[in-house]
């Protein structure tokens, strides 16, 4: 019975294989003739295609939360030791499962997309149903017949081979889902950027559409990163969140070129500007994301040695990616002639020319994350030599760009548009010099003499101070206006002008996390010690002793932990209990972190080898700020959500739009 | 109004610059041992650096790391006796000659592209929008108020 469960689930992905292909040649062909019937066919795939692929999804975790051992993916990522928790989101655990996970997201935004725009964007539907169906096959097909994670075995193991250790953990439930929803957000513009070069119209419409997609795929994309920062630093024990891993940088190109899309999209919604850069962007940031996905899961990054394990998986990624990349590359290049701009730059000091700044840094700084990240395997490939391109590489060459970039972010948002009176520019920026005099100062009198620090203090305090103070501009400038309290005026104006003050809340947040990044990766504290029962040593202004070590088993492992008193002169603090855990089915060691937080910062504690005298190696790690980081990201994502919240769908009234889809344009 | 706003950001920074003072307390040549070894690879892991990573050849490479230092060894000299041990490959700043030269190089390349591109841009932008200006003088007066409209 449970057996055919699962082949019932695959059974449902198979169709909705065979219904993609259905939704491409309707989509397309409705743009010839019969267009209403064969539109809202293909529609109805969209749909459909939610409830055959949630199906499959469904029978794939019920297999696992029953321990089905028949099914392969489920013996070689679960075990009967997993708990619960786990056991419902094991799916993304390994590759074949992620990226059931990827379409899964991938056709019920489709569905929302076709849901919210069917009527408003009569002519454009087509093209963007055809090419969301399109990917939707691309993906079926991988997974289908290369990656499937349906696949039964004969006779069933009595045991699975457990999760990978690492992945128990809370971070499993949050960050792989939020991050992947980032990627497959970008599907949707990516789909109405081939409708506008196929239609060779990239008018407003298309910029409100365009516009909300990417900023909700953003936030997502953002929140997964810095959720996946904060697992890696809870869980993995080196003290930081951030190593320019081959897989990090893969989420933080399309963040990149992400970030760039926003705020060049905005210079098309104003002025008119930027079209076919646009489209170009859309292209490449959903390019990246593919990317992302396949080259993290296929295991390349690694070594090419690895693609070569499962050629069959490793050609049709690169086919796949060759296709979308020729196919939106190349409608671009055929059709931007016609999608010129309405309008120009006028003057470098403009808000246009800002934000073409603010694009050239994000895109240099993604290319280098790129060029970096690939170049390895690019010189394994040629040369068979090995080289490796890591955290020192890009700490030197990318922090730079993105210093520039967070100064940019204080100026950009008090240059009006057009051109700027220079009167203007001294007035308005006089508390953010102000404030970089005053920080400049400090940072000399605190002794700091490294350039690269100083420079990165002082971006992050101007960005900072000149956010406020456009903030408080505003506000006050209603006050005085309207006489209402401060506090009225506040609520009133943020919430009339939502995606301004959205944006400049997000630059807060980001001015935040500068902070904490600063801080505590150029003043971390770290220290090795040998300790013995009753031994203690001194961290931050703690010091920390030794109570001893003890057993702590738990589900599916045996661990011990450290017992450290935490106090400071003299007033005990907290106990602290990092552990070390022995995994049994993987026969896998991992650590359990302790951590005590505080505004000021992080004691973060991780248990090492025992020694002979019941004593054991205590890395202790004192970590400044590092909170402000996820204080800065409940910033970011509350500034997103009130921009976000200001994007309306206009909607045609129901006779215009039916006109339309008799051939009447719209749009 | 501006006083407050001075007061605000020298508080933010005394807090980050008081992790300054408590960051030299830490032992001069322990500091210099992670320095070095935050750019050495661990052979064995995935990209990881011989500080962080847990694995037995890399505290053995962090022993011998030690013991060089201890003998007075430069950072240079010890970061080439690894090289010797395992190659290029375990320098996680990548050597700037040969193929590592091609990837030190790419950055500076890249911003010089986008710098240029982005200086053609404007200065064909500006002066096309200078002539429209010309051919059509009536629209000046009105570009200051105009502005002010925009910008809310």
């Amino acid at each position: 019975m449970v057996d055919s469960l699962i082949k019932l689930g695959q059974l449902a992905v198979c169709l909705a294989l065979v219904l993609s292909v259905y939704a491409v040649v309707q989509a397309v062909l409705s743009v010839t003739g019969h267009a209403p019937a064969r539109l809202r066919a293909a529609r109805n795939v969209l749909y459909a295609n939610v409830a055959l692929v949630s199906f499959g999804c469904a029978t794939l975790i019920w297999s696992f939360a029953t321990l089905d051992f028949s099914v392969a993916y489920v013996a070689a990522n679960g075990s009967s030791q997993l708990p619960m928790i786990y056991r419902l989101t094991a799916m993304w655990g390994a590759h074949e499962g992620s990226l059931m996970l990827w379409l899964w997201y991938l056709t019920v935004l489709s569905a929302i997309a076709a849901w919210l725009h069917f009527r408003d964007h009569p002519l454009s539907m087509p093209w963007v149903i055809a090419t969301l169906a399109a990917v939707q096959f691309g993906f079926l097909a991988f997974i289908v017949f290369l990656s499937n994670p349906f696949l039964t075995m004969t006779p069933p193991l009595t045991e699975g081979q457990d999760l990978n250790p690492l992945l128990q953990d809370p971070g499993l439930v949050f960050h792989p889902p939020v991050l992947y929803l980032g990627y497959v957000g970008f599907a949707i513009p990516f789909a109405f950027a081939l409708a506008s070069l196929i239609r060779t119209q990239a008018g407003t419409e298309w910029v409100k559409v365009v516009r909300g997609w990417t900023l909700f795929a953003w936030t997502m994309l953002t929140s997964g990163i810095l959720m996946g920062g904060f697992w890696a630093y809870y869980e993995l024990g080196w003290g930081g969140y951030w190593g320019w891993d081959p897989v990090e940088n893969a989420s933080l190109m399309p963040w990149l070129t992400g970030t760039a899309l926003l705020h060049s999209m905005m210079a098309q919604d104003k002025r008119g500007l930027f079209r076919t850069w646009n489209v170009f962007l859309v292209v490449t940031t959903f390019l990246l994301t593919l990317i992302g996905t396949f080259l993290v899961r296929s295991g390349v990054l690694t070594s090419v040695h690895a693609f070569a394990v499962d050629p069959g998986r490793g050609a049709y990624m690169l086919g796949f990616l060759t296709m979308v990349m020729l196919v939106g590359y190349g409608l671009i290049l055929l059709r931007s002639e016609r999608l010129s701009a309405d309008a120009l730059v006028e003057s470098a000091w403009s808000r246009e020319s800002a934000i073409l700044g603010n694009n050239v840094l994000l895109l240099v700084a993604a290319a280098t994350v790129f060029v970096g990240t690939l170049y390895p395997l690019f010189v394994e490939a040629v040369s068979g030599e090995r080289l490796s391109v890591g955290a020192p590489y890009f700490n030197k060459v990318v922090v730079p760009l993105m210093l520039a970039v967070v100064f940019l972010l204080g100026i950009g948002p008090s240059i009006p548009w057009r051109r700027m009176n220079p009167h203007r520019f001294k007035t308005g920026f006089r508390i953010p010099a102000a404030a970089l005099v005053l920080a400049l100062a400090v940072t000399l009198a605190f002794g700091v003499r490294d350039v690269l620090t100083i420079v990165a203090i002082l971006a992050v305090s101007f960005a900072a101070a000149a956010t406020l103070a456009d903030v408080v501009t505003g506000i006050r400038a209603r006050q005085r206006t309207t006489g209402e309290p401060l506090w009225r005026a506040a609520a009133r104006s943020i919430l009339i002008g939502r995606q301004r003050y959205g944006g400049l809340i997000v630059h807060l947040g980001i001015a935040l996390i500068g902070a904490g990044i600063i801080a505590s990766g150029l003043f971390q504290t770290a220290i090795t010690v040998s300790l013995k029962p009753g031994d203690s040593f001194e961290l931050a202004g703690n010091v920390v002793t030794l109570r001893g070590v003890e057993d702590a088993d738990g589900p599916g492992y045996s661990g011990r932990a450290a017992i450290l008193s935490i106090s400071r002169d003299g007033v005990p603090l907290t106990e602290m209990r990092p552990q070390k855990r022995f995994y049994r089915v993987r026969s896998m060691a991992t650590t359990e972190i302790a951590i005590r937080s505080s505004l000021a910062g992080d004691l973060y504690m991780v248990a090492g080898d025992e020694t002979a005298q019941g004593g054991i190696v205590i890395r202790g790690y004192w970590n400044p700020l590092v909170n402000w980081i996820w204080a800065g990201w409940f910033v970011v994502a509350f500034g997103a959500l009130l921009s976000l919240s200001s994007v309306r769908r206009k909607r045609a009234p129901r006779a215009v739009s039916a006109a339309g889809i008799e051939g009447v344009p719209a749009e | 109004m501006t006083r407050l706003f001075a007061m605000l950001i020298a508080s933010l920074l005394l807090a980050v610059a008081a992790q300054a003072a408590s960051f030299r307390t830490e032992a001069e040549q322990e500091t210099t041992v992670r320095a070095i070894a935050a750019k050495l690879r661990c052979p064995v892991c995935q990209s990881e650096n011989i500080l962080d990573s847990q694995s037995g050849t890399a505290k053995e490479m962090m022993t011998i790391l030690r013991e060089q230092l201890a003998q007075g060894r430069s950072e240079a000299e010890i970061v080439e006796f690894f090289r010797s041990r395992y190659g290029d490959y375990v320098m996680l700043s990548p050597p700037a000659s040969g193929y590592g030269g091609l990837v030190w190089a790419a950055p500076l390349l890249l911003l010089l592209a986008g710098g240029g591109a982005y200086l053609l841009l404007l200065r064909r932008s500006t002066r096309a929008s200078g002539a429209l200006d010309a051919a059509a003088p009536e629209r000046s007066p009105l570009t200051e108020q105009h502005l002010k409209g925009l910008e809310l």
